[in-house]
Protein backbone atom coordinates (compact mmCIF):
# COMPACT_ATOMS: atom_id res chain seq x y z
CA UNK A 1 0.00 0.00 0.00
CA UNK A 2 1.53 3.32 -1.06
CA UNK A 3 1.27 6.52 0.97
CA UNK A 4 -1.29 7.74 -1.56
CA UNK A 5 -3.57 4.85 -0.58
CA UNK A 6 -3.56 5.93 3.07
CA UNK A 7 -6.05 8.71 2.91
CA UNK A 8 -6.19 11.13 5.85
CA UNK A 9 -9.87 10.60 6.55
CA UNK A 10 -9.53 11.77 10.17
CA UNK A 11 -8.17 15.09 8.91
CA UNK A 12 -11.14 15.40 6.59
CA UNK A 13 -13.42 14.77 9.55
CA UNK A 14 -11.68 17.53 11.47
CA UNK A 15 -11.99 19.84 8.47
CA UNK A 16 -15.72 19.13 8.29
CA UNK A 17 -16.29 20.23 11.85
CA UNK A 18 -13.83 23.12 11.65
CA UNK A 19 -11.28 21.77 14.11
CA UNK A 20 -8.36 21.34 11.70
CA UNK A 21 -5.16 23.00 12.95
CA UNK A 22 -2.74 24.80 10.65
CA UNK A 23 -0.24 21.96 10.89
CA UNK A 24 -2.91 19.43 10.08
CA UNK A 25 -4.09 21.53 7.15
CA UNK A 26 -0.51 21.47 5.86
CA UNK A 27 -0.41 17.68 6.14
CA UNK A 28 -3.72 17.37 4.37
CA UNK A 29 -2.64 19.63 1.52
CA UNK A 30 0.64 17.77 1.17
CA UNK A 31 -1.28 14.54 0.74
CA UNK A 32 -3.66 16.16 -1.73
CA UNK A 33 -0.73 17.19 -3.93
CA UNK A 34 -0.23 13.55 -4.82
CA UNK A 35 -3.78 12.18 -4.48
CA UNK A 36 -6.35 13.45 -6.96
CA UNK A 37 -9.26 11.79 -5.14
CA UNK A 38 -8.49 13.58 -1.88
CA UNK A 39 -7.85 16.78 -3.78
CA UNK A 40 -11.29 16.41 -5.29
CA UNK A 41 -12.76 15.87 -1.83
CA UNK A 42 -10.97 18.93 -0.48
CA UNK A 43 -12.24 21.02 -3.36
CA UNK A 44 -15.70 19.57 -2.85
CA UNK A 45 -15.68 20.60 0.80
CA UNK A 46 -14.28 24.04 0.03
CA UNK A 47 -16.94 24.76 -2.56
CA UNK A 48 -19.69 23.63 -0.18
CA UNK A 49 -21.81 22.28 -3.02
CA UNK A 50 -24.47 20.78 -0.81
CA UNK A 51 -25.76 23.11 1.87
CA UNK A 52 -25.98 21.66 5.36
CA UNK A 53 -29.36 23.28 5.93
CA UNK A 54 -32.53 22.68 3.92
CA UNK A 55 -33.12 25.19 1.15
CA UNK A 56 -36.46 26.74 0.27
CA UNK A 57 -36.87 24.08 -2.38
CA UNK A 58 -36.19 21.34 0.17
CA UNK A 59 -38.90 22.87 2.33
CA UNK A 60 -41.36 22.80 -0.56
CA UNK A 61 -40.52 19.18 -1.34
CA UNK A 62 -40.84 18.30 2.32
CA UNK A 63 -44.18 20.04 2.63
CA UNK A 64 -45.54 18.26 -0.42
CA UNK A 65 -44.35 14.88 0.81
CA UNK A 66 -45.76 15.52 4.26
CA UNK A 67 -49.15 16.34 2.74
CA UNK A 68 -49.00 13.15 0.72
CA UNK A 69 -48.23 11.15 3.85
CA UNK A 70 -51.20 12.71 5.56
CA UNK A 71 -53.42 11.91 2.60
CA UNK A 72 -52.10 8.37 2.38
CA UNK A 73 -52.82 7.73 6.01
CA UNK A 74 -56.15 9.61 5.69
CA UNK A 75 -56.57 10.21 9.40
CA UNK A 76 -53.71 12.22 10.83
CA UNK A 77 -54.42 11.44 14.50
CA UNK A 78 -53.89 7.73 13.86
CA UNK A 79 -50.69 8.04 11.88
CA UNK A 80 -48.71 5.17 13.41
CA UNK A 81 -51.57 2.69 13.19
CA UNK A 82 -52.43 3.18 9.55
CA UNK A 83 -50.74 1.73 6.53
CA UNK A 84 -50.63 3.25 3.11
CA UNK A 85 -51.97 0.98 0.36
CA UNK A 86 -48.52 1.25 -1.22
CA UNK A 87 -47.22 -1.24 1.34
CA UNK A 88 -49.89 -3.84 0.89
CA UNK A 89 -48.38 -7.21 0.07
CA UNK A 90 -48.35 -8.14 -3.60
CA UNK A 91 -50.93 -10.89 -3.20
CA UNK A 92 -53.34 -8.39 -1.61
CA UNK A 93 -52.84 -5.97 -4.44
CA UNK A 94 -53.34 -8.66 -7.09
CA UNK A 95 -56.40 -9.95 -5.24
CA UNK A 96 -57.80 -6.45 -4.92
CA UNK A 97 -57.24 -5.77 -8.59
CA UNK A 98 -59.00 -9.01 -9.55
CA UNK A 99 -61.90 -8.24 -7.22
CA UNK A 100 -62.19 -4.70 -8.54
CA UNK A 101 -62.16 -5.89 -12.15
CA UNK A 102 -64.83 -8.48 -11.37
CA UNK A 103 -67.01 -5.84 -9.73
CA UNK A 104 -66.65 -3.44 -12.65
CA UNK A 105 -67.50 -6.20 -15.13
CA UNK A 106 -70.44 -7.38 -13.04
CA UNK A 107 -71.80 -3.84 -12.76
CA UNK A 108 -71.31 -3.22 -16.45
CA UNK A 109 -72.99 -6.39 -17.66
CA UNK A 110 -75.73 -6.08 -15.07
CA UNK A 111 -76.48 -2.56 -16.25
CA UNK A 112 -76.44 -3.54 -19.89
CA UNK A 113 -78.82 -6.43 -19.26
CA UNK A 114 -81.10 -4.16 -17.30
CA UNK A 115 -81.14 -1.29 -19.80
CA UNK A 116 -80.85 -3.39 -23.00
CA UNK A 117 -78.44 -0.90 -24.61
CA UNK A 118 -77.34 -1.50 -28.20
CA UNK A 119 -73.88 0.11 -27.71
CA UNK A 120 -72.23 -1.55 -24.74
CA UNK A 121 -68.63 -1.01 -25.80
CA UNK A 122 -68.99 2.73 -26.32
CA UNK A 123 -70.65 3.25 -22.95
CA UNK A 124 -68.11 1.12 -21.13
CA UNK A 125 -65.22 3.13 -22.54
CA UNK A 126 -66.84 6.32 -21.35
CA UNK A 127 -67.40 4.99 -17.87
CA UNK A 128 -63.88 3.62 -17.54
CA UNK A 129 -62.26 6.79 -18.80
CA UNK A 130 -64.27 8.84 -16.32
CA UNK A 131 -63.22 6.57 -13.52
CA UNK A 132 -59.53 6.64 -14.46
CA UNK A 133 -59.24 10.36 -15.01
CA UNK A 134 -61.14 11.13 -11.80
CA UNK A 135 -62.10 14.52 -13.11
CA UNK A 136 -65.67 15.82 -12.99
CA UNK A 137 -67.59 15.20 -16.20
CA UNK A 138 -68.14 18.25 -18.40
CA UNK A 139 -71.50 19.89 -17.90
CA UNK A 140 -74.08 19.31 -20.58
CA UNK A 141 -77.35 17.56 -21.23
CA UNK A 142 -77.20 13.80 -21.31
CA UNK A 143 -79.93 11.27 -21.36
CA UNK A 144 -77.65 8.55 -20.02
CA UNK A 145 -77.70 7.96 -16.31
CA UNK A 146 -74.40 8.82 -14.65
CA UNK A 147 -71.89 5.98 -14.55
CA UNK A 148 -72.13 4.09 -11.30
CA UNK A 149 -68.50 4.70 -10.43
CA UNK A 150 -68.84 8.46 -10.83
CA UNK A 151 -71.68 8.83 -8.35
CA UNK A 152 -70.28 10.63 -5.28
CA UNK A 153 -69.76 8.21 -2.42
CA UNK A 154 -70.92 9.71 0.86
CA UNK A 155 -67.98 8.29 2.75
CA UNK A 156 -66.68 10.39 5.62
CA UNK A 157 -63.16 9.20 4.79
CA UNK A 158 -63.32 10.03 1.11
CA UNK A 159 -64.60 13.59 1.48
CA UNK A 160 -61.60 15.31 3.04
CA UNK A 161 -59.26 13.56 0.65
CA UNK A 162 -61.04 14.95 -2.40
CA UNK A 163 -61.28 18.36 -0.79
CA UNK A 164 -57.54 18.48 0.03
CA UNK A 165 -56.28 17.24 -3.26
CA UNK A 166 -55.74 19.83 -5.99
CA UNK A 167 -57.11 18.75 -9.33
CA UNK A 168 -54.87 17.88 -12.25
CA UNK A 169 -55.89 21.04 -14.07
CA UNK A 170 -55.22 23.19 -11.01
CA UNK A 171 -51.73 21.69 -10.66
CA UNK A 172 -51.09 22.18 -14.36
CA UNK A 173 -52.21 25.80 -14.18
CA UNK A 174 -49.96 26.39 -11.18
CA UNK A 175 -47.04 24.83 -13.03
CA UNK A 176 -47.62 27.09 -16.01
CA UNK A 177 -47.82 30.12 -13.76
CA UNK A 178 -44.52 29.14 -12.16
CA UNK A 179 -42.96 28.73 -15.58
CA UNK A 180 -44.18 32.15 -16.67
CA UNK A 181 -42.68 33.57 -13.49
CA UNK A 182 -39.34 31.94 -14.39
CA UNK A 183 -39.48 29.66 -11.36
CA UNK A 184 -38.26 26.60 -13.24
CA UNK A 185 -37.70 24.37 -10.24
CA UNK A 186 -41.21 24.96 -8.91
CA UNK A 187 -42.67 24.47 -12.37
CA UNK A 188 -40.82 21.18 -12.71
CA UNK A 189 -42.04 19.99 -9.36
CA UNK A 190 -45.64 20.84 -10.17
CA UNK A 191 -45.48 19.24 -13.61
CA UNK A 192 -44.08 16.12 -12.00
CA UNK A 193 -46.89 16.14 -9.46
CA UNK A 194 -49.46 16.18 -12.26
CA UNK A 195 -47.72 13.25 -13.96
CA UNK A 196 -47.36 11.25 -10.76
CA UNK A 197 -50.75 11.90 -9.23
CA UNK A 198 -52.92 11.86 -12.36
CA UNK A 199 -50.94 9.73 -14.83
CA UNK A 200 -53.96 9.01 -17.05
CA UNK A 201 -55.40 12.52 -17.14
CA UNK A 202 -55.22 14.74 -20.17
CA UNK A 203 -53.45 17.30 -17.99
CA UNK A 204 -50.66 14.77 -17.39
CA UNK A 205 -50.09 14.50 -21.13
CA UNK A 206 -49.85 18.26 -21.38
CA UNK A 207 -47.48 18.21 -18.40
CA UNK A 208 -45.25 15.60 -20.07
CA UNK A 209 -44.74 17.77 -23.11
CA UNK A 210 -44.39 20.99 -21.13
CA UNK A 211 -41.87 19.43 -18.74
CA UNK A 212 -40.05 17.94 -21.72
CA UNK A 213 -39.76 21.40 -23.28
CA UNK A 214 -38.57 22.82 -20.00
CA UNK A 215 -35.94 20.11 -19.56
CA UNK A 216 -34.86 20.58 -23.15
CA UNK A 217 -34.41 24.30 -22.62
CA UNK A 218 -32.48 23.64 -19.42
CA UNK A 219 -30.16 21.31 -21.34
CA UNK A 220 -31.45 18.13 -19.77
CA UNK A 221 -31.97 16.49 -23.14
CA UNK A 222 -32.12 12.95 -21.89
CA UNK A 223 -34.85 13.64 -19.41
CA UNK A 224 -36.69 15.59 -22.12
CA UNK A 225 -36.37 12.66 -24.50
CA UNK A 226 -37.90 10.26 -21.97
CA UNK A 227 -40.85 12.59 -21.44
CA UNK A 228 -41.54 13.10 -25.15
CA UNK A 229 -41.33 9.36 -25.76
CA UNK A 230 -43.65 8.73 -22.85
CA UNK A 231 -46.16 11.16 -24.33
CA UNK A 232 -45.89 9.66 -27.84
CA UNK A 233 -46.24 6.17 -26.45
CA UNK A 234 -49.57 7.19 -24.94
CA UNK A 235 -50.77 9.61 -27.63
CA UNK A 236 -49.32 8.84 -31.01
CA UNK A 237 -51.87 11.12 -32.67
CA UNK A 238 -52.53 13.44 -29.75
CA UNK A 239 -52.92 17.16 -29.97
CA UNK A 240 -49.31 17.69 -28.90
CA UNK A 241 -47.83 14.90 -30.99
CA UNK A 242 -46.27 17.28 -33.52
CA UNK A 243 -44.49 19.20 -30.82
CA UNK A 244 -43.42 16.02 -29.06
CA UNK A 245 -42.08 14.52 -32.28
CA UNK A 246 -40.17 17.64 -33.21
CA UNK A 247 -38.60 18.14 -29.79
CA UNK A 248 -37.88 14.45 -29.49
CA UNK A 249 -35.80 14.85 -32.64
CA UNK A 250 -34.09 17.94 -31.20
CA UNK A 251 -33.34 16.09 -27.99
CA UNK A 252 -31.82 13.21 -29.94
CA UNK A 253 -29.66 15.70 -31.82
CA UNK A 254 -28.40 17.15 -28.58
CA UNK A 255 -27.53 13.71 -27.34
CA UNK A 256 -25.48 13.13 -30.46
CA UNK A 257 -27.85 10.52 -31.87
CA UNK A 258 -27.97 12.15 -35.30
CA UNK A 259 -29.27 9.19 -37.25
CA UNK A 260 -32.21 8.66 -34.90
CA UNK A 261 -32.89 12.39 -34.97
CA UNK A 262 -33.12 12.32 -38.76
CA UNK A 263 -35.52 9.40 -38.61
CA UNK A 264 -37.64 11.25 -36.06
CA UNK A 265 -37.79 14.35 -38.25
CA UNK A 266 -38.86 12.25 -41.22
CA UNK A 267 -41.56 10.62 -39.11
CA UNK A 268 -42.81 14.08 -38.20
CA UNK A 269 -42.95 15.13 -41.86
CA UNK A 270 -44.71 11.93 -42.87
CA UNK A 271 -47.25 12.01 -40.07
CA UNK A 272 -47.88 15.77 -40.06
CA UNK A 273 -46.85 17.23 -43.42
CA UNK A 274 -48.71 20.44 -42.66
CA UNK A 275 -47.25 20.86 -39.18
CA UNK A 276 -46.01 24.20 -37.94
CA UNK A 277 -42.75 22.41 -37.32
CA UNK A 278 -42.53 21.01 -40.86
CA UNK A 279 -40.46 23.87 -42.29
CA UNK A 280 -37.98 23.69 -39.42
CA UNK A 281 -37.81 19.92 -39.72
CA UNK A 282 -37.05 20.12 -43.44
CA UNK A 283 -34.44 22.77 -42.82
CA UNK A 284 -32.75 20.66 -40.18
CA UNK A 285 -32.77 17.64 -42.46
CA UNK A 286 -31.07 19.57 -45.25
CA UNK A 287 -28.79 21.69 -43.09
CA UNK A 288 -27.00 18.82 -41.50
CA UNK A 289 -28.97 19.04 -38.24
CA UNK A 290 -27.08 21.91 -36.65
CA UNK A 291 -28.45 23.89 -33.76
CA UNK B 1 -9.63 14.17 16.28
CA UNK B 2 -13.13 15.17 15.49
CA UNK B 3 -16.41 15.55 17.25
CA UNK B 4 -19.11 13.53 15.63
CA UNK B 5 -21.89 16.03 16.22
CA UNK B 6 -23.83 13.59 18.33
CA UNK B 7 -25.78 15.33 21.02
CA UNK B 8 -26.20 13.91 24.46
CA UNK B 9 -29.50 13.89 26.24
CA UNK B 10 -29.73 17.05 28.37
CA UNK B 11 -30.77 16.82 32.01
CA UNK B 12 -34.47 16.68 32.62
CA UNK B 13 -34.79 20.25 33.94
CA UNK B 14 -33.01 21.74 30.89
CA UNK B 15 -35.31 20.19 28.35
CA UNK B 16 -36.65 22.49 25.69
CA UNK B 17 -40.16 22.43 24.18
CA UNK B 18 -38.57 20.69 21.23
CA UNK B 19 -37.38 17.87 23.50
CA UNK B 20 -40.87 17.62 24.94
CA UNK B 21 -42.25 17.35 21.42
CA UNK B 22 -39.77 14.59 20.60
CA UNK B 23 -40.63 12.78 23.84
CA UNK B 24 -44.32 12.93 23.06
CA UNK B 25 -43.79 11.74 19.49
CA UNK B 26 -41.62 8.84 20.63
CA UNK B 27 -44.30 7.94 23.16
CA UNK B 28 -46.82 7.79 20.31
CA UNK B 29 -48.79 11.02 20.68
CA UNK B 30 -50.38 11.47 17.22
CA UNK B 31 -50.41 15.27 17.29
CA UNK B 32 -46.75 15.35 18.30
CA UNK B 33 -45.85 12.87 15.57
CA UNK B 34 -47.59 15.09 13.04
CA UNK B 35 -45.82 18.21 14.25
CA UNK B 36 -42.44 16.52 14.36
CA UNK B 37 -42.79 15.00 10.89
CA UNK B 38 -43.76 18.38 9.48
CA UNK B 39 -40.72 19.94 11.11
CA UNK B 40 -38.33 17.27 9.86
CA UNK B 41 -39.76 16.98 6.33
CA UNK B 42 -37.40 19.62 4.82
CA UNK B 43 -34.36 17.83 6.22
CA UNK B 44 -35.61 14.53 4.82
CA UNK B 45 -36.16 16.22 1.45
CA UNK B 46 -32.67 17.74 1.54
CA UNK B 47 -31.05 14.36 2.10
CA UNK B 48 -33.12 12.60 -0.56
CA UNK B 49 -32.40 15.32 -3.11
CA UNK B 50 -28.69 15.17 -2.36
CA UNK B 51 -28.49 11.41 -2.77
CA UNK B 52 -30.82 10.99 -5.74
CA UNK B 53 -30.06 14.21 -7.56
CA UNK B 54 -32.41 17.14 -7.81
CA UNK B 55 -34.54 15.95 -10.72
CA UNK B 56 -34.94 12.24 -10.14
CA UNK B 57 -38.42 11.02 -10.99
CA UNK B 58 -38.46 8.85 -7.86
CA UNK B 59 -37.71 11.80 -5.62
CA UNK B 60 -41.25 12.52 -4.43
CA UNK B 61 -41.90 8.88 -3.61
CA UNK B 62 -38.58 8.55 -1.82
CA UNK B 63 -39.23 11.54 0.42
CA UNK B 64 -42.64 10.15 1.22
CA UNK B 65 -41.16 6.71 1.95
CA UNK B 66 -38.53 8.26 4.17
CA UNK B 67 -41.14 10.18 6.14
CA UNK B 68 -43.16 7.00 6.62
CA UNK B 69 -40.02 5.11 7.67
CA UNK B 70 -39.20 7.87 10.11
CA UNK B 71 -42.72 7.75 11.52
CA UNK B 72 -42.47 4.01 12.02
CA UNK B 73 -38.97 4.28 13.51
CA UNK B 74 -39.82 6.96 16.05
CA UNK B 75 -40.51 4.46 18.87
CA UNK B 76 -36.96 3.12 18.36
CA UNK B 77 -35.32 6.51 18.80
CA UNK B 78 -32.72 5.99 21.54
CA UNK B 79 -31.54 9.60 21.80
CA UNK B 80 -27.96 8.73 20.97
CA UNK B 81 -28.05 11.58 18.47
CA UNK B 82 -30.30 14.53 17.71
CA UNK B 83 -33.70 13.82 16.19
CA UNK B 84 -32.62 15.71 13.08
CA UNK B 85 -29.62 13.45 12.68
CA UNK B 86 -31.85 10.44 13.23
CA UNK B 87 -34.16 11.65 10.46
CA UNK B 88 -31.13 12.36 8.32
CA UNK B 89 -29.89 8.78 8.70
CA UNK B 90 -33.25 7.25 7.91
CA UNK B 91 -33.65 9.47 4.88
CA UNK B 92 -30.15 8.59 3.70
CA UNK B 93 -30.83 4.89 4.05
CA UNK B 94 -34.15 5.18 2.20
CA UNK B 95 -32.64 7.26 -0.56
CA UNK B 96 -29.70 4.90 -1.01
CA UNK B 97 -32.12 1.99 -1.29
CA UNK B 98 -34.22 3.88 -3.80
CA UNK B 99 -31.13 4.73 -5.75
CA UNK B 100 -29.98 1.15 -6.02
CA UNK B 101 -33.41 -0.33 -6.53
CA UNK B 102 -34.54 -0.04 -10.06
CA UNK B 103 -32.75 2.67 -11.89
CA UNK B 104 -30.61 2.10 -14.91
CA UNK B 105 -27.30 3.90 -14.94
CA UNK B 106 -28.17 5.76 -18.09
CA UNK B 107 -31.37 7.10 -16.57
CA UNK B 108 -29.52 8.44 -13.59
CA UNK B 109 -26.87 10.05 -15.72
CA UNK B 110 -29.60 11.75 -17.68
CA UNK B 111 -30.46 13.85 -14.65
CA UNK B 112 -27.22 15.75 -14.96
CA UNK B 113 -26.99 16.42 -18.68
CA UNK B 114 -23.33 15.54 -19.01
CA UNK B 115 -23.58 15.18 -22.76
CA UNK B 116 -25.01 18.59 -23.36
CA UNK B 117 -23.42 21.91 -23.59
CA UNK B 118 -24.64 24.11 -20.78
CA UNK B 119 -27.07 26.84 -21.74
CA UNK B 120 -25.37 30.19 -22.16
CA UNK B 121 -26.94 31.67 -19.06
CA UNK B 122 -25.33 29.08 -16.77
CA UNK B 123 -22.09 30.51 -15.44
CA UNK B 124 -18.78 28.66 -15.36
CA UNK B 125 -18.88 28.14 -11.61
CA UNK B 126 -22.37 26.69 -11.69
CA UNK B 127 -21.43 24.48 -14.60
CA UNK B 128 -18.41 23.19 -12.73
CA UNK B 129 -20.61 22.41 -9.73
CA UNK B 130 -23.00 20.52 -11.97
CA UNK B 131 -20.10 18.53 -13.38
CA UNK B 132 -18.78 17.76 -9.93
CA UNK B 133 -22.18 16.57 -8.75
CA UNK B 134 -22.53 14.49 -11.89
CA UNK B 135 -19.07 13.04 -11.35
CA UNK B 136 -19.83 12.01 -7.78
CA UNK B 137 -23.14 10.44 -8.80
CA UNK B 138 -21.45 8.62 -11.66
CA UNK B 139 -18.87 7.25 -9.27
CA UNK B 140 -21.73 5.89 -7.13
CA UNK B 141 -23.01 3.98 -10.12
CA UNK B 142 -19.70 2.25 -10.68
CA UNK B 143 -19.11 1.25 -7.06
CA UNK B 144 -20.40 -1.78 -5.16
CA UNK B 145 -23.26 -0.82 -2.86
CA UNK B 146 -21.35 -0.67 0.45
CA UNK B 147 -18.69 1.61 -1.01
CA UNK B 148 -21.30 3.72 -2.79
CA UNK B 149 -23.21 4.17 0.45
CA UNK B 150 -20.06 5.21 2.31
CA UNK B 151 -19.10 7.75 -0.34
CA UNK B 152 -22.66 9.09 -0.58
CA UNK B 153 -22.84 9.67 3.15
CA UNK B 154 -19.36 11.19 3.15
CA UNK B 155 -19.62 13.51 0.16
CA UNK B 156 -23.29 14.38 -0.03
CA UNK B 157 -24.23 14.47 3.61
CA UNK B 158 -20.88 15.25 5.26
CA UNK B 159 -20.91 12.28 7.63
CA UNK B 160 -17.80 11.58 9.70
CA UNK B 161 -16.27 8.11 9.73
CA UNK B 162 -17.95 7.39 13.04
CA UNK B 163 -21.34 8.51 11.81
CA UNK B 164 -21.04 6.40 8.67
CA UNK B 165 -20.05 3.48 10.85
CA UNK B 166 -23.22 3.92 12.91
CA UNK B 167 -25.43 4.55 9.89
CA UNK B 168 -24.36 1.47 7.94
CA UNK B 169 -23.79 -0.63 11.02
CA UNK B 170 -20.20 -1.55 10.16
CA UNK B 171 -16.91 -1.21 12.09
CA UNK B 172 -15.10 2.05 11.57
CA UNK B 173 -12.10 0.34 9.94
CA UNK B 174 -14.42 -1.34 7.47
CA UNK B 175 -15.79 2.08 6.57
CA UNK B 176 -12.25 3.38 6.20
CA UNK B 177 -11.45 0.50 3.88
CA UNK B 178 -14.57 1.07 1.80
CA UNK B 179 -13.70 4.72 1.36
CA UNK B 180 -10.14 3.84 0.39
CA UNK B 181 -11.36 1.44 -2.29
CA UNK B 182 -13.88 3.98 -3.52
CA UNK B 183 -11.19 6.61 -3.78
CA UNK B 184 -9.08 4.29 -5.91
CA UNK B 185 -11.97 4.12 -8.36
CA UNK B 186 -12.40 7.86 -8.09
CA UNK B 187 -8.74 8.45 -8.90
CA UNK B 188 -9.00 6.30 -12.00
CA UNK B 189 -12.06 8.19 -13.17
CA UNK B 190 -10.52 11.57 -12.46
CA UNK B 191 -7.83 10.78 -14.98
CA UNK B 192 -10.57 10.66 -17.61
CA UNK B 193 -12.05 13.96 -16.53
CA UNK B 194 -9.42 16.44 -17.65
CA UNK B 195 -11.71 19.38 -17.08
CA UNK B 196 -12.22 18.52 -13.43
CA UNK B 197 -8.55 17.76 -12.93
CA UNK B 198 -7.54 21.00 -14.59
CA UNK B 199 -9.83 22.96 -12.35
CA UNK B 200 -8.39 21.23 -9.32
CA UNK B 201 -4.85 22.01 -10.37
CA UNK B 202 -5.83 25.54 -11.20
CA UNK B 203 -7.26 26.22 -7.79
CA UNK B 204 -4.42 24.79 -5.80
Amino acid sequence: MTPVDLHPEDLFDALRVGSLSTVERGRLEAHCESCSACRFELQWLDSNIYAAEPTQEDREYGETAFDRVLRATRRAPDLPDTQTPKYWPLRWRVGGLALGTSLVLALFFGRELWSGSAHPVERDERAVSRAVVSEPAPPGPSRDPPAIDTVPVPSPLARPRVANRPSANALLAAARRAQIEDDSSRARRLYRSVIHEYPAAAAADAARVALGRLDYELADARSALLLFEDYLHRNRDGALAEEALYYRARSLERLGRKHEAQTALRTLLQSFPGSVYAAQARARLTDGHRE
Amino acid sequence: VHSSGLSQLPPRDERSPRDALVDAAVAGDPAAICALLRELAPEVARVARAVLGPHDMALDDTIQDALLSLMNALPSFRRDCSIRRYANRIAARTALLARSRSRAVSEREARFSLDDRPPPYIGDRHYLELRRKAFVHRIFDTLPEPQAAAIALRFLLGYSLEEISQAVDAPINTVRSRIRLAKEVMRAHLENEPELLDSLLGRR
